[in-house]
């Protein structure tokens, strides 16, 4: 047999291994998995604002010499296995192997993933090589909550604070973190201990610490506590989530006999000051909570205390693995209301080994509380490009060549910058900021404040890419060319390129048919929404949302996930509104695109579906006293309808009038059109007069909504003709909705409208056209009442007018 | 994953079930893998028990990632150790046919490195190009010793188009560890 192929088929690393394990089912999988790639599915899984903090850690229950015992854990050893060298069994008793290595990486690096860093450094750390004889009775432990602990275990002191990376340099095996303080004056400051997490061995795996005191000069090993690995988990009985915690380890004890009896140890209850150090763990909201230890634990027997806030004990058992598994060892529940500290026991045989451990692990509850803020030194600064750089470079989405690297960017112009991981599909909303081309993105983390992303972008602008370094990958990144096209929110009454607002819309969802097959779309619950784009809108009363170039439909829901209405348009016929009442407060607007891209080349077979999510956080201002607008003196106006006198078809208000006695107001409901004609006495001359301005009260908002009554189901028209159609100026309610209203605050109650003439439609049933001198016939109507609601609206009327420059 | 606890919490209880737990899970396969390499089924009992016997004088203290990496490995290399001592004891028998021997001739003008860490890189760098496809082809082939028909069966290809396909795949390896510096 070739002992060749042998070895380097032994050396297929796990992954590979259990990934044919099965092969009916492993080829099964990737025929699935390839048709799922056919139809591009990117998904947006809304993740970032920490809707509770997962805190997902080890806690390490591991072998520790004894105070006065210089050597480091025996060969043998539980402790023994995540050391470097470890003899392995060749004939049997394979070891555990590292994932396959990315191509291109030097030797004997072993790259980790920003999770596995994370993963590695979060645990609890101890000194003690066989390389270095003195003992230092240092402990330290970091949580993925970014808090460090540095303690001394024999004087009990401690030092608590965050940390942070400051150098992931991988080609040489070492990420470095910088740990911070809160000092007297209470600022942050830098504490003079560096560490470094070596990943420069398969065989270390970040299993090794050096830490320097930068005060004595001085860098000495810590090794990550090994005996096993314990997840805790918290559960709330309240929203039935579970909580992966980093236990704190506050002492272990080994034998001095190393283990060949029983021996009981002595541990004694840290008092306040030491619990105050440890890791608290918030869960805000929720009511009652159950621990289970984590299912790696061996133990032979575990016993617990739970104590109060103030030290006295709340709460004591003990444990007993059923043989069925771990599912009925959670400790009973705790209520609400208190902080707790909790306190666990491990006694571990450890037969083959003959050493006996006894582990305490140490852990606060910390209920409605934040003792523990800590935040970056400072906040970064954020360079934004001007609009015309962003949509000449930065527009559209961003993707690796090969998906090399599973990052997909889509920046926009306010400073945004949506990631996506295409691994997880889950993507978060980040910041960015554009400094010499040089592009830095930001997260914010709760309790921590702004972090750079360790990631290096470069827009290459000569190329049209980006080139994108994270960890030892440098990849050139490009444009989607399905994602050129902003979408334009506006104000429709000013059509004011200032009220404009441009977005680089990040998809979604993009799902490529190759059966032009009927596509479902799910509206993603309210914890999806709140991760969206908020669009602040406080001071635009009403805006429409353009695209060109393909065939759209859109639902808008309010923030409770109710449909507020749905419709489709052709942006390409020109521009069209969503008109959004303000009154629900955030709305969410699912925006679905047909669009033909077979000119695309990597789209070729189909029609492709684009569905955006905006969030338009819509701010209901006060409405204040309407008062009537004042002519100029310089104008005229000559009153079309005397409202202040009873008139046909309408109910004479006389309680809400703005000028003079009364109002015309007219009551209507769903089924009943209004037809409200009235013959004027005598025929009026408004020559010269170019405007129609009126007082218009509505009961409702969404009577103002821009297509609430379409095309010419509800108009106000006048004419000369003696009566309805004939020699007719036609000011259609759509017309006075999206022009009558320029400039002003769309609101229930009273408005003014002014309409230039010019802009209303002529319309004639007879040949003769409407004379403007001869204006002798007025009518409010509405026959197309199917959109209302159920209940009663009202429309009044008041001081209609035709006005004009006074010649 | 949660087999591999339970597992792993028996077998630290030193659990007599914790056996039982293995062979529930894994006996089946542990069986099929042996058996494919020795096409001897009491010769693959025998690999399969002995694994387990491992299994238990081995954990604790070692905690493998994963029981179910950890036990193939074992009944592979003892099925391959039982091969050549098998082959040993018959003085000039011959070996029976395992599709390790295809990559003999791959690898026969290369000298693989020594190190087990740049082993480790050169072959999981090799598959980490392949798409999942291959590599499952690649792995079930020359790590589970599947035969052809049994490869044609579960992929739903012809047997010719799994022989082509895993001769492209030795000459793709064969580049890769040329270009990966592996001396001539």
């Amino acid at each position: 047999m070739s002992n060749q192929a042998r070895q380097l088929i032994e050396n297929i690393s796990d992954q590979y291994v259990l990934l044919a394990a099965d092969p009916a089912q492993a080829f099964t999988a990737v025929a699935q998995k390839k048709k799922k790639n056919r139809t591009k599915i990117f998904a947006i899984a809304a993740a970032a604002a920490a809707m509770y903090i997962i805190i997902t850690v080890s806690l390490i229950i591991g072998a520790l010499t004894p105070p006065d015992d210089p050597v480091a854990p025996p060969d043998d050893g539980p402790g023994a296995q995540d050391r470097p060298e470890q003899p392995g069994e060749p004939d049997a008793g394979p070891e555990d192997p590292n994932p396959p290595d990315e191509p291109g990486t030097s030797p004997n690096i072993y790259k980790p993933t920003s999770d596995q860093i994370y993963e590695s450094l979060c645990a609890s750390w101890i000194y003690g090589s066989d390389k270095q004889p003195q003992y230092r009775p240092t402990y330290l432990a970091f949580t993925q909550a970014q808090i460090f602990y540095l303690v001394n275990a024999e004087t009990g002191e401690s030092v608590q604070g965050t940390y942070r990376m400051e150098d992931n340099n991988q080609n040489e095996g070492k990420i470095t973190f910088s740990l911070w303080v809160i000092n007297e004056r209470q600022e942050w400051e830098k504490y003079p201990v560096t560490v470094q997490l070596l990943f420069n061995s398969a065989n270390y795996n970040g299993h090794l610490l050096l830490v320097t005191y930068e005060d004595r000069q001085e860098t000495i090993t810590y090794w990550r506590r090994s005996l096993g690995i314990e997840n805790f988990i918290i559960w709330s009985g309240y929203s039935g989530k579970s909580h992966s915690v980093n236990a704190y380890i506050e002492k272990i004890e080994v034998s001095e006999s190393q283990g060949y009896e029983h021996n009981e140890f002595n541990f004694s209850i840290p008092d306040n000051s030491i619990f105050n150090t440890m890791s608290p763990i918030r869960l805000d909201g929720n009511t009652v909570y159950r621990i289970k230890p984590g299912s790696y634990f061996q133990g032979s027997a575990v016993s617990y205390t739970i104590y109060r806030a103030d030290g006295s004990i709340y709460l004591e058992g003990k444990l007993s693995y059923q043989s069925n598994g771990f599912t009925e060892n959670y400790i009973p529940t705790i209520p609400d209301g208190q902080t707790y500290f909790y306190h666990l026991r491990y006694t571990c045989d450890q037969n083959s080994t003959r050493l006996t451990a006894t582990c305490h692990a140490y852990f606060a509850i910390l209920q409605n509380k934040s003792t523990i803020s800590p935040i970056l030194p400072q906040e970064p600064e954020i360079k934004l490009p001007d609009l015309n750089y962003f949509w000449q470079h930065l527009r559209g989405k961003w993707y690796p060549k090969n998906n090399a690297l599973p990052f997909w960017f889509a920046f926009q112009p306010d400073g945004r910058v949506y990631v996506m991981n295409t691994n997880t599909n889950e993507s978060s909303i980040k910041s960015y900021s554009l400094n010499d081309n040089c592009i830095d993105i930001f997260s914010y983390h709760e309790n921590i404040g702004w972090q750079r992303e360790n990631i290096d972008i470069q827009l290459d602008t000569e190329n049209d890419c980006l080139n994108v370094t994270f960890g030892e990958e440098s990849r050139q990144y490009y444009r989607d060319p399905s994602s050129y096209y902003p979408v334009r929110i506006f104000n429709s009454n000013t059509q004011a390129k200032e009220d404009e607002k441009i977005y680089n819309f990040y998809f979604e969802e993009i799902r490529v048919s190759h059966s032009n097959s009927v596509f479902r779309f799910d509206l993603p619950d309210f914890e999806h929404f709140k991760q969206l784009i908020p669009l602040s809108f406080t001071d635009i009363p009403r805006f429409s949302i353009s695209r060109i170039d393909c065939t759209a439909s859109y639902k808008v829901y309010t923030q409770d996930g109710i449909l507020f209405s749905e419709s489709s348009w052709n942006p390409s016929a020109g521009r069209d509104a969503i008109d959004i009442p303000d009154k629900y407060g955030i709305y969410y607007i699912d925006i679905t695109y047909s669009l033909d891209v077979t000119s695309f080349p990597s789209y070729v077979q189909s029609q492709q579906i684009v569905h955006y999510y905006i969030a338009i956080d819509y701010h209901e201002k006060d409405q204040p006293d309407y008062v009537p607008p004042v002519l100029g003196d310089n104008r005229i106006s000559i009153p079309l309808l005397d409202c202040d006198s009873p008139l046909a078809h309408m109910t004479l208000d006389t309680q809400n009038a703005l000028h003079g006695s009364g109002c015309a107001s007219i009551t209507f409901s769903k089924g009943s059109p209004v037809l409200s004609p009235n013959k004027l006495n005598s025929p009026i001359d408004a020559t010269g007069m170019d405007m129609l301005e009126f007082d218009l009260y509505v009961s409702d908002l969404s009577l103002l909504t821009g297509n609430f009554f379409p095309s010419t189901s509800a108009a106000l028209e006048i004419t000369s003709g003696g009566t309805c159609d004939y020699e007719e100026l036609l000011f259609t309610w759509e017309d006075i909705v999206r022009y009558g209203l320029a400039g002003q605050e769309l609101k229930q109650g009273w408005n003014h409208v002014i309409f230039p003439l010019s802009m209303a439609k002529e319309n004639s049933a007879s040949a003769k056209k409407f004379d403007i001198s001869q204006i002798d016939f007025i009518r409010f109507y509405i026959i197309d009442t199917s959109k209302l609601g159920s209940g009663e609206y009202t429309v009044k009327l008041d001081n209609i007018c035709l006005t004009g420059e006074q010649k | 994953m949660k087999n591999d606890a339970k597992i792993i919490q028996l077998l630290w209880e030193r659990s007599n079930r914790a056996l039982e737990a293995i062979d529930q899970a894994y006996g089946k396969r542990c069986l099929q893998l042996a058996n494919s390499i020795l096409h001897n089924e009491q010769d693959a009992e025998e690999c399969v028990n002995d694994a387990y016997l491992h299994l238990w004088r081995t954990i604790p203290p070692t905690t493998p990632q994963s029981i179910e990496a950890y036990l193939f490995k074992t009944v592979r290399n003892l099925s391959l150790n039982r091969i050549e001592k098998n082959t040993a004891q018959k003085r000039g028998g011959t070996a029976p046919d395992i599709p390790l021997h295809e990559l003999e001739e791959t690898l026969a003008d290369l000298t693989l490195p020594e190190d087990s860490v740049a082993l480790r890189r050169a072959i999981n760098t090799f598959l980490a190009t392949l798409d999942k496809r291959d590599v499952i082809l690649f792995v079930r082939r020359y790590w589970y010793s599947d035969s052809i028909s049994d490869l044609a069966r579960t992929t739903g290809m012809k047997e010719n188009t799994v022989y082509q396909r895993l001769h492209t795949l030795r000459k793709k390896l064969h580049r890769h560890l040329l270009k990966g510096g592996i001396s001539i």
